[in-house]
């Protein structure tokens, strides 16, 4: 390893005095995180499920502070929480002195994480806590596609479902291979089947949060009924209604498709896995999405 | 049976790898020691945090490991597999060398394990063709083993070619993209274990 190679893997291993993390903007952040808002609602779920146009829309509210493109979300809760403390999760937020009465974070992935309710039950009791759910089996194609795009992955979409099977029995079969890692990446990024599963991961909350501090819609629903919907989510959160201008869909995957459209044969596979797990999520929130 | 506790030691703002100390828990039957395991270090170790969902290594584990690994990261592999079985580094350059660990014994020439198979073949090696590793695998490989594989990713079109090559014969169980900790590098690990496709 070169001098170079030498200086990089010190400075990563040496986080501390690494100069590069170094930015007077998150030092004045977290010097006056004590004057800032802790979030009033989070998006925690899901991913591939057009969190960006939720947050394009949020924003033209002008009492709302949501994310934004390159920032959607904090991952305390499912990234950082036993490494940082709340002050230092409390400097991402405006102050209590800023236009904005309501803060959030989009994450779009603490639904998936099996810490997450727990850790936010302790930190935001009485949060407000918000859904959008996408046809599973969309959600599942398009996140490969994501992850085809980045380069993280390159079997075709029935292998890699097939992959994700068999590693589902394996750990069903053999505890001992399980890598006791509670890092998002493992919820997310190579689980286009598993983060599918909304009832499942969503018992998880129901067992921390009041049924009143939640709000589920889908994303296909958002489509079409854009204005009602995130009117509705105003009301949730207490403030004025507004007129709302619509915006395209952000960061549709499905346009930038590298791989062949979905066969059909693996797309009736999905309907038939998912199946009961929507019908499950449906009686959970005792709502019904149109997804064939 | 336990699950691995492999993600547990917090050092540096992170939590990273380690592992149980064999030879701590052969001396004393009072609680485990950790050992680091390194991701800027080891690839696998580079996997796991990097969302590796399984690691099939335990036990009854025995290893040929292809490539270089100095004796901090046997370790690691030892207090996996709680030094029970015999493993193997093939690694050319390091001709006649003994290795410090009883249980790591080095190679420079695959004649010497003759007949032996390996549950697991760890592949960490550039400078192998695809063609030579999957006659290693032929040769070497128990039919419900795995390969673990690094490939370098400095050439997509290669890397494609490599990637497809195997996935020939080996069934894939998850591919990692450990270039937060090893620039240009992908993990993969494949199933020596036939699987049938219900979607081709």
């Amino acid at each position: 390893m070169g001098i170079k190679g030498s200086a990089r893997n010190f400075l990563l291993k040496n986080k501390q005095i690494n100069p590069y993390r170094f930015s007077w903007d998150s030092t004045f952040r977290y010097l006056t995180n004590s004057i800032r808002f802790l979030p009033h609602f989070l998006i925690i779920g899901t991913s591939k499920a057009g969190k960006y146009s939720v947050l394009s829309y949020l924003n033209q509210h002008h009492e709302i502070s949501a994310g934004f493109k390159d920032h959607a979300g904090v991952h305390y809760f499912d990234g950082s929480f036993e490494i940082n403390s709340i002050s230092w999760y409390r400097s991402h937020f405006p102050t209590k002195i800023s236009k904005f009465k309501i803060v959030g974070e989009a994450p779009g992935t603490y639904l998936t994480n099996p810490s997450a309710p727990i850790r936010i039950k302790k930190v935001l009791p009485n949060v407000k806590l918000i859904n959008f759910f996408r046809n599973p089996v969309n959600r599942a194609y398009s996140a490969y596609n994501h992850a085809v795009r980045y380069g993280w992955e390159h079997s075709s979409f029935e292998n890699a479902i097939e992959a994700e099977i068999e590693r589902m029995n394996l750990l069903k079969d053999n505890s001992d291979m399980k890598i006791n890692n509670e890092n998002s990446v493992n919820y997310l990024q190579f689980s286009y089947l598993r983060h599918g599963l909304y009832a499942n991961n969503l018992e998880n909350w129901f067992d921390e949060f009041e049924e009143k501090q939640f709000r589920h819609y889908s994303t296909e629903e958002l489509d079409e009924n854009y204005n009602e919907i995130m009117n509705s989510l105003f009301t949730f959160f207490g403030i004025k209604n507004i007129e709302l201008t619509k915006v395209k869909r952000k960061n549709v995957g499905v346009e930038k498709v590298l791989h062949e459209p979905m066969k059909e044969k693996i797309r009736e596979f999905l309907i038939d896995f998912y199946k009961p797990h929507n019908e499950k999520l449906f009686r959970m929130i005792k709502k019904e999405f149109q997804w064939e | 049976m336990e699950i691995n506790k492999i993600i547990n030691w917090i050092g540096n703002g992170k939590k990273i790898p380690a592992t149980e100390k064999f030879d701590y828990k052969e001396k004393s039957s009072n609680k485990g020691m950790l050992r680091r395991w390194e991701p800027f270090e080891d690839t696998l170790s580079a996997a796991i945090m990097s969302g590796l969902e399984i690691i099939p290594i335990n036990k009854s584990t025995n290893i040929l490991y292809i490539g270089k690994i100095d004796k901090e990261k046997q370790f690691n592999y030892l207090d996996l597999i709680e030094n029970k079985q015999k493993n193997f580094i093939f690694d050319k350059e390091y001709k006649n060398m003994n290795s410090e660990i009883e249980n790591f014994q080095y190679i420079d020439n695959l004649e010497e394990i003759k007949g032996k198979l390996f549950s697991v073949i760890y592949v960490n090696d550039d400078t192998i063709s695809i063609k030579n590793i999957i006659n290693i695998l032929d040769e070497f490989l128990d039919e419900f083993g795995y390969l673990i594989i690094v490939l370098s990713r400095s050439s997509e079109k290669e890397f494609n070619d490599s990637f497809k090559k195997l996935s020939e014969s080996l069934h894939v169980i998850q591919e990692i993209n450990i270039e937060n900790y090893f620039s240009n590098k992908s993990l993969i690990i494949f199933s020596n274990k036939k699987i049938i496709s219900e979607f081709n």
